[in-house]
């Protein structure tokens, strides 16, 4: 038997909760608890304490999530991960910064994110290589972190440092010239070091768009399954490369927008069937995408 | 609902926490596929997929009002609960019906049939559902509501046997025959009907496609809900897509033939980009004229569902009471939640069948559990219990809708290739294949008498033995009449080659396509782990029973019979079968041939004949027993 101390929450009625979700899914930002019970609609005041047990359950199936810290939360329907992970992103795309600074400008914004949860985040990137380490500043000792797929990001040092060490030589060389040489080196692929990807997080994005889109436009009922196959024809996603086709897709799931449908056995189907699915390139191969 | 232990509840680092105990019991998750929307009592709760629900219910009441009726797709992952809802739809007709909200009938129809078949399984599907139903039969309700019903009807045998189900004469045969069993010549009779001269396929399906429409009629103007479940089960082999254009046109011709008709097809979402590949639009657009999809779901409907399950755990009533506030006790929500970690959703037979596991767990239970089974001896236990079923399928049906339902994944995986449709060939064949040694006809001979006669006459014309090698797969048991003998001998001149395909064969082929067609819609399950159907494929191979092994090589080797054999062999079987045991030397007697021949054939057969050394040496039928 069971030795739980209860400890009940007052009955509310069930608008209540369906209130303050609507509040959540509606607001621009994330909204703190105590904004959330004292919503107009609500008709009463309802505690803080109160307001997190009746979203518990929502956040514990990841329909919600908790931002702010403990002392204030505040709740959103936007993931604070997926938030964190594409400010890091877009901020190492155009900047070369130490790894505390970078999670330091990537918490700023409003809204604002928690700051551990942020080098939690980093943490994951350069693990799965998509953040890149660059050698320290001058003056300084602390290595940098860039965008793996934005390694210009890098030119401007690399010119300025090329050209100091032409000058030490007394070689004068203008900025352009040595921008050629690097953009020279960058066309040869046995010289250079392992090809960049092509594509990036603005072009998957695009991508998921353009297929949330089209799936929404396309699926004869809202919410019902429309096949990889059938997108695939739409002409403004036929031409996208499969491998951002892919991500996007399984981006639109990661975000919560949609949903895909299992193969569950595409191992035995011939690599052409297989092809014409969407794949996590662990193995995983998806048929169809629905709006949630 | 909201739990109310949240600390000790909600968080994955809750400290030794204490399980509760509960008496041995049923374990109310016991049952997470469900089979039948006619199997038993049905645990729902009507918040889970109520959109697609609404949307059947919806175009219900749009026919009710006086609109024409219409098809939905229903779609989603194995698991979602397709199946359970078209149970929740038989059970508010039914309610509605007791209300006096609307008369309907019912018609689930599994799709475990070919492209060449489709209408002979739906009627025997129509017909069975009709002649059944949660009360009195759907039939007697029929006739009860509307007793001026057959005045509609346009075909003589239809109406016929209607009349005498109406009165109660000659029920079995007069069930059998609107399923589309085989009946002989005694039973034709007494239902006042003529013996069946269709020799063919072809013409069997138009026979049966002409009783679906004729029942329909009859059952006009109440609405007619048909369920056709698991449409990927039309692949008798994987990846074949004959099935899915037959069932497109079958939609279609149901849909323009009749104004009562709400026709709705699950499939598994895996499956449905061949609904996409379906060349004929029209036919596409007919069938594909209303969609649904069925969705996980999320931790608020996962809470109602577990709730309704386990207060149907009789013996855990008291102590849940207990437990009033929380509609998990006595499981523990902390092992639930990371199964909707990823998306946030999860299906809902996933869900039932951790808490079935979770549940079992805290069963007061003495008995030391029972080790997991391997897959091989879970696969074996599973095809031994379809074999049961698959026997009483094949005597109903026949062998020539069997073959044409099962044999393509045995030659498929035999390496075979099947031949592109052909019409020339479709006349006298049922199947073409190509092997290593050229093309194969094969041409299925069901009945006896007259349709024999007529089948073996049309492809003496049609076939020539320049053109492919042909097969000829019969019952020996049917003895075929003098005219049938001397074409088949001729045929034989000729080059064609008889098989005798036993009826264990049949079966086990039967059994093995029943068993594949559940692996593929993804309701196969050993433990958490499902099945696969390339798993279940991949062992059938391996364990091929010897009399699907015989028919294989049959098929697929091209030496001839032996003279003797192809004499004694047929004689012998049909004698046998008609007696059942009889000694060697009056089999002899009775087929004027030397008792050393009857032997010799009967030990040469073991599968299919039973042999007693004497004195006197005897011979009896191989039951399955017997032969395995």
């Amino acid at each position: 038997m069971s030795s739980r101390k209860v400890r009940a929450l007052p009955a509310y009625p069930p608008e209540i909760r369906d209130a303050i979700l609507k509040a959540i899914a509606a607001a621009p930002e994330p909204v703190s608890v105590k904004d959330l019970g004292t919503l107009p609609e609500l008709g009463r005041k309802v505690p803080a304490k109160h307001v997190q047990a009746l979203l518990a359950d929502d956040v514990n199936c990841a329909k919600l999530f908790q931002w702010g810290d403990t002392k204030q939360p505040a709740f959103w329907h936007r993931d604070p991960r997926i938030e964190a992970r594409e400010r890091i992103l877009e901020i190492a795309a155009t900047r070369v910064l130490t790894p505390g600074a970078l999670s330091t400008k990537a918490g700023e914004p409003k809204p604002k994110l928690n700051l551990n949860l942020v080098r939690e985040v980093q943490k994951e990137l350069i693990g799965s290589a998509l953040l890149r380490e660059a050698p320290a500043a001058p003056r300084s000792k602390t290595t940098r972190l860039i965008n793996a797929k934005h390694p210009e990001v890098l030119e401007p040092e690399i010119v300025g440092l090329i050209e100091a060490l032409l000058a030490k030589y007394r070689l004068m060389r203008p900025p352009e010239r040595i921008r050629a040489l690097l953009a020279m080196e960058a066309a040869q692929p046995t010289h250079a070091p392992a090809p960049a990807r092509t594509d990036d997080e603005e072009s998957v994005r695009d991508a998921a768009e353009k297929i949330f889109a089209a799936m929404n436009r396309i699926a004869l009922a809202p919410g019902t399954t429309v096949t990889f196959y059938r997108l695939r024809q739409q002409a403004e996603l036929a031409d996208i490369p499969k491998h951002i086709f892919d991500r996007a897709a399984l981006l639109l799931q990661k975000e919560r927008r949609a949903l895909l449908a299992v193969h569950d056995h595409a191992a035995a189907l011939s690599a052409e069937e297989r092809e014409g699915f969407v794949t996590d390139g662990l193995g995983k191969y998806y048929v169809s995408i629905y709006a949630r | 609902m909201l739990p109310t232990v949240w600390a000790s509840i909600m968080s994955p680092f809750t400290p030794d926490r204490v399980k509760p105990r509960i008496p041995f019991q049923p374990n109310p998750f016991g049952s997470a596929a469900f089979e039948s929307p006619w199997a038993g009592e049905l645990t729902d709760v009507p918040t889970i997929n109520d959109q697609p629900f609404r949307l059947i219910l919806h175009a219900l009441r749009q026919m009710r009002a006086g609109a024409k009726g219409t098809s939905i797709v229903l779609t989603g992952d194995p698991g979602s609960g397709k199946t359970h809802l078209l149970g929740r739809l038989s059970r508010r007709l039914w309610q509605n019906e007791r209300a006096g909200n609307g008369a309907s009938f019912y018609v689930y129809v599994r799709c475990n049939a070919s492209a060449g078949t489709l209408w002979r399984h739906l009627r025997h599907a129509l017909a069975s559902d009709l002649l059944r139903g949660p009360e009195v039969s759907q039939l007697h309700t029929a006739f009860g509501s509307d007793p001026e019903r057959l005045v509609n009807v346009n075909h003589a045998g239809v109406s016929r046997v209607l009349e005498c189900l109406r009165d109660g004469r000659h029920v079995h045969a007069a069930s059998a025959w609107l399923r589309g069993e085989l009946l002989g010549d005694a039973d034709l009779a007494a239902l006042g009907l003529a013996t069946d001269k269709e020799d063919d396929d072809h013409g069997r399906e138009r026979q049966a496609k002409l009783a679906v429409d004729a029942i329909l009629r009859f059952l006009a103007p109440t609405p007619v809900v048909l369920c056709f479940d698991q449409v990927e089960a039309l692949e008798t082999y994987r990846g074949e897509t004959a099935g899915y254009h037959a069932m497109a046109q079958l939609i279609s011709a149901l849909n323009d033939g009749h104004n009562h008709l709400l026709l709705i097809s699950c499939i598994v979402s895996a499956f449905e980009k061949r609904l996409d590949e379906v060349s004929n639009d029209a036919d596409k657009d007919r069938w594909l004229r209303h969609k649904g999809t069925l969705k996980p779901i999320d931790w608020e409907q996962a809470t109602q569902l577990v709730r309704v399950r386990l207060d149907n755990a009789s013996q855990s009533k008291a102590l849940r009471r207990a437990h009033g506030e929380d509609p998990w006790w006595p499981l523990d929500t902390a092992l639930l939640q990371p199964l909707f970690a990823e998306t946030g959703l999860c299906l809902p037979r996933t869900l039932i069948r951790a808490c079935e596991r979770q549940f079992a767990e805290l069963l007061s239970d003495e008995e030391p559990a029972t080790p997991p089974k391997s897959l091989e001896a879970f696969l074996r236990d599973e095809y031994s219990s379809n074999l049961v079923e698959a026997r009483r399928t094949v005597s109903r049906q026949g062998i020539s809708k069997t073959l044409s339902d099962c044999l393509p994944w045995l030659l498929q995986n035999s390496r075979l290739v099947p031949l592109a449709p052909d019409e020339a060939r479709s006349r006298y064949a049922h199947q073409s294949w190509h092997n290593a040694s050229g093309d194969l006809a094969l041409a299925f001979c069901d009945g006896g008498g007259v349709a024999l006669t007529n089948q073996l006459k049309r492809i003496d014309n049609d076939w020539t033995p320049q053109s492919m090698q042909l097969l000829i797969l019969r019952d020996p048991a049917v003895k075929p009449g003098e005219k049938g003998a001397l074409l088949l001998a001729g045929l034989k001149e000729r080059g064609a080659r008889e098989v005798h395909p036993l009826a264990e064969a049949l079966a086990a082929l039967q059994a093995i396509r029943n068993l594949t067609s559940t692996a593929r819609s993804g309701e196969l399950f050993l433990g958490d782990e499902k099945v696969d159907e390339p798993a279940v494929t991949n062992w059938a191979l391996d364990n091929l029973p010897p009399q699907v092994t015989e028919l294989r090589s049959a098929l697929t080797e091209t030496q001839p019979q032996p003279a003797l054999e192809d004499e004694v062999l047929p004689r012998l079987a049909a004698l046998v079968t008609e007696r059942k045991i009889i000694a060697a030397s009056s089999a002899a007697h009775e087929l004027e041939l030397t008792r050393e021949e009857v032997e010799e054939c009967a030990r040469s057969h073991p599968m299919r004949f039973g042999y007693l050394d004497g004195p006197p040496v005897v011979v009896f039928e191989a039951t399955e027993g017997a032969a395995r």
